[in-house]
């Protein structure tokens, strides 16, 4: 008989269940499935390991990074933080989204110079920075004049990036991180919460570890992108993924085909996806000498300025709304940000609908494209809604749109959409099980319900605290949640709260100022 | 189906035996290495009718780059829809007892890979000189799922717990009877796996019940001996060939517990020739049981029957004839009498006619007939849900497994890895393509569901064709049907789907490949005629697809998404392709794409 | 910027009396004004204070004017060129000899050069370090308090 053991692929075997117990040790039984506060006893006897530590960040992207970072510079040590994630880094998900929707490091974001994600204080901003890195005046002077006689000015995506990883090194973020995925948050018994995570396999004996906190904080980002229906129901009916795409999804070989031959192609959707989405397409076809044709199907064609009244009017044309950012600047801390926070109901809701709709920044260069294109007559735009997608010969697509003037019906190569929606936060099934058991509601708008602080309204667990920050919260009384900006302003409300709980400490002049000069510096915290 | 039903009795030995559904394998090697690979494989192509994919993935392992060294040996036996799969590897052997079927893997130069139509009979795979020796408690022994210590494993046709003299006792033969297996599964497989088994195994509720009514009794009475026991079993010692144990004399025919009528051991055996629908799981057939077993009786003659005293058998064939609901008190003793029997239709008789069955004549003392015939605890009964009772609880009187509770939502993965991406290899195999364990006949992979449920390969972040981020989902992989993984686009803007393997060049149609449709063909035409006819090949591993040059004269040129120059393929070596990949032959150029963002 | 009306006021009134209080100390001794030195600070501090009394006024015409606009922001070029206004009304004052207690005539170089640095000074740090030490500044529309 052989005496050496046999290591086989896997968890480790679970250590022998006791009678009675949860098919599985380590697991969550069906009684903490079904109670929405769960005891210390309860957890114990899942054999699940409990691991005491004050603050918990649930995600682990650019939300929890931002919150993290603001703890720290109030002073809060690493040890008394963990940021339950499956992220190598908080900005993966950001930048895979980023780069397939053509904004490569190289090309700008749309966020503002001051939005810095690396930096609360926001100064010096983005365009400083890159003035500073490149010996130049033009970021500065761009930054001046905007946006009256410039475009506002943008950082690149790169340099959003890189700054960010300097501070994750500089608050010595990777300490905080535990990889896994969070199943589930509820509350315990006496105070706090239960974060449940499941560590990777064979990362851990038990296959689900419980985080017993204080403070949870949720910044899972949004579900995913809801794919229209009719994109959908193309793949699954043909299992052509080629040629009907998303622009959220790689989808380069839309742009490698018409390297190749000409053709046309049908882009759906007036946001700034669809702006880059043509600047690519316009790019290519300038630097290659393609024949591309475009054709642009806006579902609502804004032809002029629009908006209720003479106070609020957004400028529009050739189909397309054009607003500087996201959202109307303000939101970010001006008039709208505090019409929006004394507001309720559906009062609120009208406000949001109001500046909301889809809009893209005016980019010079956009516009001197597209103009061309018009001239030139390779670029149509129009309105429509599509109806109906079928393949066609050769690899085209068939489709039919309504429009004002009747049906219509085109091949071409390819469509993209530019119009994916972002799924309900029930989809998640942290947010689906805060629905049903956490105590959580839905806001004006659908999605989470937070207090102007943040803290998940109906959630308490005294002395305990549950925050929810980034795009789930979009509809309560901060508007403009799903940006770095605004991800730092709901970690400012958080931090606030938890100065007056006593977890961190006040981050008053004297203390920011000389953060500020450690920062500066670039001394690690 | 059958396979997972059978019992597995495993043989001691210095290797390793392992059991996984629709998968026995029996290995030895001192490196545990290609050890677990061979584990892995062998579980990753588990579930029903595995044989020939496991077949044709082990092939590929002993002839592909990375084959182990002589020093593994191995063997499996797999279910491969109505037959058997055997693939022996070195001095492993199979045999099918009673039929003198007996594969050897050193008959052959690389390996043995053969079908053998489902034997009636135990078939033991084991390896060379592993002699099984009968063993006391044989009865209780089984394997359900896992790798345990062993050199040997029989299989034991019939419902697992079924009535069954062991195969190599009919030939005298001595079995090693371990101690029950000690099931050493990975976390929560054995639970996963039982509902999964539960409906194979769903018999009729009668016969069920009525097993489990069976008066058992864990111990062996005073006086019993193994040898005798066996002997009496088999025939005796002398039973043909008993020295040998690798040969069973003649096939055994499958045992039917439920409608045995108690012939000698080897006649019972051989009495249910003739039954084969007849087992545990489908005790369905009527009338015809009677006139089966009575057949199968007749067959008795011919097979061991010799020295066939029922005696061992006889209570075991009370046993099994308590189960036989019609078969009147008489029809018993006279199966002690090793008389053929006639079976009556399988309703089965309640627990207390047993004891009226055991006849004096049985004789041998202790024979677990006895103990059989001690009463069941009702526990044991039917409070479970249908499925076929496992030998070891009936006997040994303890309550059976725990009531099935509903699997957790997020079960484990059956033994497989979680979500976590597996590093690429460095000849471009990507272990996640075992782990993944597509199979390349269909479109068939494993992968994990979207929160909408549809199939992703596992490293993705959104699903491909709804948009929703798939780290909601814990690891659980799932087989199902795999969306295209990418499209090829060439230099003219020809763009072919790949959720097929191609072979590409200039006239692929030559290859019998194409022409067999196992691959589709891409046809590239180069005016310098640098493309060869057959030049490259688009192969899809799991979720990964890869590039294999084909020996072509010029060469096939790759370069990664960010590389500015053409780096040759080295022919024959897969590379696997990321999005963005392109590459170069002879003056045509193509580009591999995917919706699924995974680098 | 992005201020709200009353963060207007009270970030006009923190900067001046703060950034712009510690500047003209600091400028008073070096303008070409033949004063002296006591009634160089007068001077200077009077003028200082009529900006700001005046600014106040002027804040509640830049938020109407705002009010046309969009994004409802500041632009930071409107902040310098309010100083072209502003000087102005404030110089044609001083010329007016309206103001109380500035009695001689004040030269422009020196007025110039007073008021522009201030501005400037005071631009820059509202467009920069302001938001350093107050870190809740920022985002209430200016409010300190």
């Amino acid at each position: 008989m052989r005496e050496d053991t046999i290591q086989l692929p896997g968890a480790a075997v679970a250590p022998d269940p006791p009678r009675n117990q949860a098919p599985q040790r380590g697991d969550l039984t069906q009684e903490l499935l079904e109670t929405d506060w769960w005891s210390d006893d309860a957890v114990a006897r899942a054999g699940i390991p409990v691991v005491d530590v004050p603050f918990v960040s649930v995600g682990g992207g650019i939300g929890s990074f931002v919150t993290v970072d603001y703890l720290r510079i109030c002073g809060v040590p690493t040890s008394a933080i963990k940021v339950l994630t499956q992220l190598e880094h908080p900005w993966e998900s950001y930048e895979y989204l980023t780069r397939v929707s053509q904004i490569p490091r190289k090309e700008r974001l749309r966020s503002d110079s001051a939005s810095c994600p690396d930096n609360i204080w926001g100064f010096p901003s983005y365009a400083v920075r890159e003035a500073m890195a490149t010996k130049s005046i033009k970021p500065l002077w761009h930054v001046l004049m905007e946006p009256i006689f410039t475009d506002y000015w943008t950082p690149k995506a790169g340099q959003a990036f890189e700054s960010m990883e300097k501070e994750y090194h500089r608050i010595a973020y990777p300490e905080t991180v535990v990889k896994g995925q969070v199943r589930m948050v509820r509350r315990r018994i006496g105070g706090g919460y239960f974060t449940i995570l499941t560590p990777p396999e064979g990362a851990a004996p038990t296959r689900r570890i419980a985080y017993r906190s204080r403070y949870v904080h949720l910044a899972v980002g949004y579900p995913g992108l809801k794919f229209l229906p009719d994109l959908q129901e193309y793949r699954e009916t043909h299992r052509d993924y080629g040629s009907v795409v998303n622009a959220y999804e790689p989808h380069e070989q839309i742009y490698q085909r018409l390297h190749a031959a000409p053709g046309t192609v049908l882009v759906r959707g007036g946001g700034i996806v669809a702006s880059r989405v043509l600047q690519r397409l316009i790019d290519d076809r300038d630097a290659r000498g393609l024949q591309t044709q475009i054709l642009h199907s806006f579902r609502t064609f804004v032809t002029g300025s629009h908006g209720p009244n003479i106070w609020m009017r957004r400028r529009g044309g050739d189909g397309w709304a054009y607003q500087g950012f996201n959202y109307p600047k303000s939101v970010w801390g001006g008039q709208l940000k505090a019409r929006v926070r004394k507001l309720e109901g559906q009062a609120r809701a009208d406000l949001y609908g109001q500046f909301g709709g889809t809009n893209t920044p005016w980019r010079r260069n956009w516009q001197r494209q597209m103009r061309r294109g018009r001239r030139e007559q390779w670029y149509h735009p129009f309105q429509g809604e599509i109806s109906s997608l079928a393949p066609g010969p050769k690899g085209m697509v068939n489709v039919t749109l309504t429009t004002p003037q009747g049906p219509r019906q085109f091949q071409v190569i390819a469509v993209i959409d530019c119009t994916g929606l972002e799924a309900d936060i029930r989809e998640h099934r942290v947010f689906a099980d805060l629905l049903d058991h956490g105590g959580a509601g839905r806001n004006v708008l659908g999605r989470l319900d937070v207090e102007r602080s943040f803290e998940m309204r109906g959630t308490r667990s005294e002395p305990g605290r549950m925050y929810a920050s980034g795009s789930a919260t979009n509809g309560g009384y901060f508007p403009g949640v799903d940006t770095f900006l605004g991800l730092q302003i709901a970690a400012q409300e958080i931090a606030d709260d938890l100065t007056k709980l006593g977890f961190c400490a006040p981050l008053g002049p004297l203390r920011s100022t000389s953060q500020w000069w450690k920062w500066a510096r670039g001394k690690r915290i | 189906m059958g396979f997972d039903v059978q019992r597995a009795v495993v043989v001691a030995g210095d290797g390793v035996v392992a059991r996984f559904p629709g998968v026995l394998c029996v290995a030895r090697c001192p490196d545990p290495g290609p050890l677990r690979h061979l584990l892995e494989l062998c579980e990753e192509t588990s579930g029903d009718s595995p044989g020939r994919t496991l077949a044709k993935r082990l092939a590929s392992w002993l002839a592909g780059p990375d084959a182990p060294d002589e020093e593994l040996v191995f063997g499996t036996v797999a279910a491969a829809g109505e037959q058997l799969a055997v693939f022996l590897a070195g001095p492993v052997s199979v045999e099918v007892a009673g039929s003198g079927l007996a594969l050897s893997g050193t008959d052959a130069a690389s390996w043995t890979d053969r079908l053998l139509p489902l034997p009636d009979s135990p078939v033991v795979l084991a390896l060379a000189g592993v002699a099984p020796r009968p063993e006391v408690a044989i009865d209780v022994l089984d394997l359900r799922g896992g790798a345990v210590p062993g050199a040997g494993v029989v299989l034991l046709n019939g419902p697992a717990g079924g009535e069954q003299a062991h195969p190599l006792a009919e030939r005298g033969s001595r079995t090693v009877v371990k101690r029950p297996p000690p099931e050493k599964r990975k976390t929560g497989e054995q639970r996963v796996e039982a509902p999964r088994r539960r409906p194979e195994m769903v018999a009729p509720a009668p016969p069920v019940e009525s097993w489990q009514n069976e008066p058992l009794e864990p111990s062996v009475p005073e006086g019993f001996s193994a040898d005798e026991w066996f002997s009496k079993e088999s025939g005796g010692p002398s039973a043909p060939d008993g020295s040998d144990t690798r040969t069973p004399p003649e096939a055994l025919p499958r045992i039917d517990p439920l409608t045995d009528p108690g012939h000698g051991h080897g006649n019972g055996v051989n009495g249910l020739n003739g039954v084969h629908g007849l087992n545990g799981v489908n005790g369905t057939h009527g009338g015809s049981n009677g006139s089966g077993a009575s057949n199968a009786s007749n067959g008795v003659g011919h097979t061991l029957g010799a020295e066939a005293p029922p005696l061992a058998n006889s209570g075991r064939h009370a046993v099994l004839a308590e189960s036989l609901p019609k078969i009147n008190g008489s029809a018993v003793p006279e199966q002690q009498s090793a008389e053929p029997v006639e079976q009556t239709p399988p309703e089965w008789a309640p627990a207390e006619q047993i004891p009226e069955q055991i006849p004096e004549p049985v004789g041998a003392p202790g024979l677990d007939a006895e103990t059989e015939l001690a009463e069941i605890p009702e526990a044991s009964s039917v409070a479970s849900p249908p499925r076929a009772p496992r030998r070891a609880e009936a006997i040994l009187g303890v309550a059976p497994a725990e009531p099935v509770r509903a699997p957790l939502e997020d079960g484990n993965p059956v033994g497989a890895r979680g979500a976590v991406a597996a590093p690429e290899s460095p000849n471009g195999l990507d272990p996640n393509g075992l782990d993944s364990g597509a199979v390349r006949d269909d479109q068939q992979a494993r992968g994990h569901l979207c929160a909408r449920g549809h199939l992703n390969d596992p490293r993705s972040h959104f699903c491909v064709l709804c948009g929703i981020r798939m780290n909601e989902r814990t690891g659980v992989l799932v087989v199902g049907q795999r969306p295209p993984l990418g499209l090829l686009v060439f230099d003219d803007g020809a763009t072919y789907t790949v959720d097929a393997e191609y072979l590409v060049g200039r006239m692929p149609e030559a290859d019998t490949r194409v022409r067999s449709g196992a691959l589709r063909s891409i046809v590239v035409e180069d005016r310098s005629g640098a493309v060869s006819r057959v030049h490259a090949e688009i192969r899809i591993n799991g979720w990964d697809v890869l590039i294999t040059d084909s020996g072509s004269r010029n060469g096939t040129f790759i370069a990664g998404p960010s590389e500015p120059g053409w780096t040759p393929l080295p022919p024959g070596r897969p590379r696997r392709m990321v999005p963005g990949t392109r590459v170069r032959m002879g003056g045509r150029t193509f580009v591999f794409e995917s919706p699924s963002g995974v680098r | 910027m992005l201020p709200t009306l009353n963060g207007r006021i009270q970030t006009r009134i923190f900067l001046l009396v703060v950034v712009g209080g510690i500047w003209t100390l600091l400028i008073t001794p070096v303008l070409p004004v033949d004063l002296p030195l006591a009634d160089r600070y007068r001077v200077t501090f009077i003028v200082l204070l009529t900006v700001l009394v005046f600014g106040i006024v002027w804040e509640f015409i830049y938020h109407f004017i705002q009010q046309f606009r969009w994004e409802k922001d500041w632009p930071t070029l409107f902040g310098l060129v309010t100083a072209v206004n502003e000087g102005a009304l404030v110089w044609v004052l001083l010329e007016l000899g309206v103001v109380p207690g500035i009695s001689s005539p004040v030269p422009l170089g020196a007025y110039l050069l007073q008021f522009l640095t201030t501005w400037i000074v005071v631009w820059l740090v509202a467009n920069g370090p302001m938001r350093v030490p107050f870190i809740h500044w920022r985002f209430r529309g200016g409010r300190l308090i």
